[in-house]
């Protein structure tokens, strides 16, 4: 039997992208289940809206919008383990204000020579919502600015200072997790002509 | 073009460089720094790893072929 023309753009432009949107379902929700509940979200609400949809056009940014918003309509408020916030990333959170992880724009090389997979995906989950979603949907997804700024509906301007910040916080994060496996601070070592550790 | 007065200044441009959102006139400014200065050259190369180290090491579940079917199911397809 022939296929539909539905059913032709689900196989060759929407399953492709399942595996993506696991992974930034994962990052949101923190449990393999509720990912797995919130991707199979996506495509339900993909083939009832699929007349929205030029075939051809960009159809990974077009989902992960969908994931988006299901996330923020449904997901957010029943997830499993609620967000984490210090409160100092509240109050740091303003457009061009110097954050307080700027001293630490550093990681030392050692923590580059060890495994930290899943210290990588602690201090990711560990980023307010906000800070986390466009590290994966820049750092991991590579979606342009662009894409991000209408992902999330926000302008490019908000899109660029907040993965800046963002990646301060990661950073930050882990080394902290650096920290704790015994790796020394080296802040405050000599510093070169741009302010960086020698 | 931008000039690199302070750290942070140079770690947003090499970040939009990375990112694939720097104008070409600041990409040849930025190049021709990196190429000259050494220590400009390594901050370059700690962001890079930076992004490669945590694209590398974030977890990805997989998705099982039931889950896909179950999927295909949903949507009668």
């Amino acid at each position: 039997m022939a296929k539909t023309k539905s059913q032709q753009i689900f196989e060759e432009e929407l399953f492709p992208h399942m595996e993506a949107l696991k992974t930034f379902a994962y990052h949101l929700t923190y449990n393999e289940d509720d990912s797995d509940d919130l991707v199979q979200e996506t495509y339900l609400k993909a083939h009832k809206f699929i007349e929205n949809y030029d075939s051809g056009t960009n159809a990974k940014a077009w989902l992960f919008k969908i994931l988006k918003n299901a996330y923020i309509n449904e997901y957010r408020k029943k997830s499993r383990r609620p967000t984490k916030v210090d409160i100092e990333d509240v109050i740091s959170f303003k457009e061009g204000e110097e954050p307080k992880y700027a001293a630490f724009h550093d990681l030392r090389q050692e923590i580059f020579d060890n495994t930290m997979g899943d210290e990588v995906t602690m201090a990711l989950n560990s980023l307010p919502l906000d800070f986390r979603t466009v590290i994966l949907l820049c750092d991991i997804e590579s979606f342009t600015y662009e894409e991000i700024a209408k992902i999330l509906e926000l302008p490019i301007g908000t899109v660029r200072s907040r993965l800046f910040r963002a990646r301060n916080m990661l950073k930050e994060k882990l080394k902290q997790y650096a920290m704790k496996m015994g790796y020394k601070d080296m802040r405050g070592l000599r510093r070169g002509e741009y302010g960086e550790e020698e | 073009m931008r000039s690199f007065d302070s750290v942070k200044s140079l770690r947003q441009q090499i970040n939009l460089y990375l990112d694939n959102e720097l104008p070409q006139e600041d990409q040849q400014h930025l190049i021709h720094k990196m190429e000259s200065d050494p220590r400009c050259n390594k901050i370059f190369n700690k962001e890079k790893d930076f992004r490669d180290f945590v694209r590398n090491n974030v977890r990805r579940p997989s998705v099982t072929p039931d889950f896909i079917q179950n999927i295909k199911d949903r949507i009668r397809m």
